[in-house]
């Protein structure tokens, strides 16, 4: 868990608050008074504990009274594609440290491509790199914070397996498209008509 | 008008080979403008089904005149544009091997066909055939399909008159039962593999190749061995030696064999070149590049070579082809993460063959488009 | 009034998907989607994290950002080439927390309209909400907000929200939100074998995420694309 005080140092944040105000017209899990209650936490060396208190903390215990904050913006918050490709990984060349893979390029209607990768390259992607594996190659300008710069950013994507249900749902769909066929073998060869 | 976008005529056979360096397709005109179409691969300067861009090209309908579209295996390289080519192609019928027809691999291909890539990747393409087939089976009322197994009549055509002047023939030679097997111990692995959430990548297909549909044409006695992806293992059970157990006495041999599986030594098996096989023979064959395989190897083309010097290869097995710079600004970034850049594949790559129907003792003419080359002039 | 208009840019600033269920804030760490592969550990270690509570969790990586309420789970890009990334996260969060009971999901794309003249974004405006009928009701008629509601034309219960304003803080740009709104079906209308909950989420996200973005950018396309074509708009004049 992490250190809050690290986290938020700087910020002003004492004071009791309105949960109900802060969190919105909900309905919340726990009932409270919004008189005399205020939710805080404490915060012990690296563990943060929540309270809810109906009476005043002492004062080396003061809360910090958390806002939720509005969503915060990443760092890279444009990036204009110049040149974008979709990855598949034909073979790991781990002799080399190198992938050879093959690209398809978004950007233009170009023939597909192949070309080596270094395995080193990868910000800790590398664990991804199977035969198959897909990723996106993206170079163009980025804006992290103040800052514009045309980057190379290769991501692997990080696919999420097939659901029970969507396998199941394949499978029934497959069986009876299977089932269907099965009877549908021509019982002679296929007779061509004369033109 | 340039010799390539003349048809055949309806007495001349035809065999087009295309491969672009990865990919192989085969179309043969079999006379009376009726036409086979085995595999499909993808031109990549059009993006379409290159066997139709060529029949268009030619100002024929394959609406029409496709009259059967094989699916010899499910493979990437065999397999892009298939659908397209079936689905225009809507008179066609359809084969292709017993073992794909089951639901160990149409649940595969329903799985993937959720395309969360932008290359097919074989079993997603050959599932929306057989969901096509389907369809045309039930909108018709007619059969659309047949299976390929071990020394099955698939498809005939015999032509009017007394006696008939074209009477045409193909036969699937594979797979065996004992592939069938196997393959199907493989799509059940890669089901179980898939449930435990052990494969989130594209599936990678299973090596050796068991649903491999090899082909035996005959056109008024001219035989055309079509040999797909087959590859041997030294058993009687599997592969080429599984051909070569299973027939019975081949009679006249094939004067043409699109040599299978891209001349790999895999593919290759002394037997059918000595027995089923006319000494120098026409071979036709396309190459396989991808990633860091170059079939064939000089090995490889040493061997065919040693069997007919009338062999042609549709693309060159290891000349790669550097694409268009991009931009300075942009090739500068990619140069420090790319090393080789290269093209997939080259030119469409077009080996053509026509030899009269009429006369069996026609060698015909082979006619090379696209970087297409003799064998014996890979350098 | 007569218009000529010049092109306009248009850019994707923000792409979000909202799940609205029950959740437990407090376990959303940067290092708990690492130690599920759902992001990088190097990206996990530099996040910037603005709170971890019970009530509310929130962070930042370079390229998203994550908030989660009790009820409400956020997570949001504003370079839409990380879009499929965007998914996969999601997806991967739900296909883990699979039992989690959820209500309801977004997918929202904002886009920022840049007019080339002060003049054409005024007359965009006029395009879209026609001045006459205003004009003897207040004086100097001007469009703050607009919002339409459609329905979708696949099965799946919901709505699309497009919400549009000018952004008065920099005068020439307008903002349109386009809300691809999601409802689980009722248990009445559950049909057999439908999924629940989470593995819904995960299932609308696999089948309609793309498209939901791409209905979003043709919405925006559309609306841009009738207005250049438009040769006159009612400005009430």
């Amino acid at each position: 868990m992490t250190n809050l005080s690290d986290v938020l140092s700087g910020r002003d944040l004492a004071g009791r608050f309105d949960i109900k105000q802060l969190l919105g017209e909900r309905e919340l899990a726990r009932p409270f008074s919004v008189k005399d209650d205020y939710l805080g936490s404490r915060v012990y060396g690296n563990t943060v504990e929540a309270t809810a208190s109906a009476s005043p903390l002492l004062e080396d215990e003061s809360p910090f009274i958390l806002t939720p904050p509005e969503r915060q913006s990443p760092s890279i918050h444009r990036f204009v594609k110049e040149q974008e490709f979709e990855g598949t990984v034909v073979a790991v060349n781990e002799d080399e440290g190198t992938f050879t893979a093959r690209l398809v390029d978004l950007t233009n209607n170009c023939p597909d491509e192949e070309g080596e990768f270094f395995l080193a390259e990868l910000n800790g992607d590398e664990y991804l790199v199977v035969p198959g594996a897909l990723f996106t190659w993206t170079i163009g300008l980025q804006w992290r914070n103040t800052t514009m710069q045309r980057v190379s950013d290769i991501r692997f994507r990080r696919l999420p397996g097939f659901t029970r249900e969507a396998i199941a749902k394949s499978e029934a769909e497959a069986e009876e498209l299977a089932k269907f066929l099965d009877e549908q073998d021509a019982p002679e060869a296929f007779a061509a008509r004369p033109r | 008008m340039p010799q390539k976008l003349l048809p055949p005529a309806p007495d001349e056979l035809e065999v087009s080979v295309f491969g672009p360096g990865y990919g192989e397709s085969v179309l043969i005109h079999v006379g009376s403008g009726i036409w086979l179409a085995i595999d499909s691969c993808i031109d990549p300067v059009t993006g379409r089904s290159a066997p139709l861009g060529y029949l268009e090209s030619l100002d024929i309908d394959p609406k029409t005149a496709i009259d059967l579209v094989v699916a010899s295996h499910w493979h990437a390289d065999h397999i892009r544009g298939l659908h397209e080519l079936f689905s225009t192609a809507s008179a066609a019928k359809f084969c292709c091997s017993s073992a794909l027809c089951r639901k160990e691999f149409t649940a595969l291909g329903k799985l993937y066909s959720g395309g969360k890539s932008r290359i097919p990747l074989g079993p997603e393409e050959l599932y929306r055939c057989l969901e096509t087939v389907s369809e045309r089976i039930r909108t018709t009322g007619q059969s659309h399909l047949r299976w390929a197994t071990a020394d099955r009549l698939l498809w005939q055509y015999v032509s009017g008159g007394t006696p008939p002047s074209l009477v045409a023939t193909l036969t699937s030679l594979s797979p065996s039962d004992s592939m069938i097997s196997r393959s199907l111990k493989f799509m059940v692995d890669s089901s179980a593999a898939i449930k435990k959430g052990c494969v989130k990548a594209r599936l990678t297909a299973g090596s050796p190749n068991d649903v491999a549909v090899a082909l035996l044409l005959n056109i008024n006695g001219r035989k055309i061995l079509l040999g797909s992806d087959l590859e041997d293992e030294d058993n009687p059970l599997f592969g080429w030696s599984a051909v070569m157990s299973g027939m019975t006495a081949p009679g006249s041999r094939s004067g043409t064999f699109k040599v299978a599986h891209h001349g790999s030594v895999s593919g290759y098996l002394d037997d059918v070149w000595n027995t089923i096989l006319e000494p120098e023979p026409l071979a036709l064959l396309t190459p396989f590049r991808h990633g860091k395989h170059r079939i064939p190897n000089a090995a490889d083309r040493a061997r065919i070579l040693s069997k007919t010097s009338q062999a042609y290869i549709s693309a060159h097995p290891e000349n790669v082809v550097r694409p268009a710079k991009k931009p300075t600004k942009i090739q500068g970034l990619m140069d420090g993460a790319i090393r080789n850049r290269r093209l997939a594949a080259g030119p469409i790559g077009h080996i053509r063959w026509r030899a009269s129907i009429c006369n069996p003792a026609d060698k015909g003419t082979v006619d090379l488009f696209d970087g297409a080359l003799a064998l014996l002039d890979v350098v | 009034m007569d218009i000529q208009t010049k092109e306009l840019d248009v850019t994707v600033e923000d792409i979000n998907v909202v799940v609205i269920g029950d959740f437990n804030p407090r376990i959303f760490h940067p290092m708990w989607f690492a130690h599920y592969g759902l992001l990088r550990v190097t990206e996990a270690e530099e996040a910037k994290i603005e709170i971890l509570h019970q009530d509310v969790s929130a962070f930042a990586i370079s390229w998203l950002t994550v908030q989660v309420l009790r009820d409400r789970f956020t997570v949001g890009i504003k370079a839409d080439v990380y879009q499929s990334h965007l998914n996969d996260l999601v997806q991967g969060i739900f296909q883990l927390l699979s039992h989690t009971p959820v209500r309801q999901l977004g997918i929202n794309v904002h886009f920022r309209l840049r007019f080339r003249s002060e003049q054409d974004w005024h007359n965009f405006g006029h395009f879209l909400a026609p001045k006459s009928p205003w004009k003897d009701v207040v004086s100097q008629p001007g469009l703050r907000g607009l919002q339409m509601q459609g329905s979708r034309e696949d099965e799946r219960p919901g709505l699309l929200l497009v919400s549009l304003q000018p952004d008065l803080g920099k005068r020439g740009d307008t903002i349109i939100q386009v809300n691809d709104h999601y409802e689980m079906p009722k248990a009445k209308d559950k049909q057999r074998g439908m999924s629940e909950g989470a593995v819904w989420a995960v299932e609308v996200l696999r089948e309609n995420y793309n498209l939901s973005i791409e209905r979003a950018r043709d919405i925006v396309k559309y609306l841009t694309r009738n207005f250049l074509a438009a040769k006159t708009v009612d400005n009430g004049g």
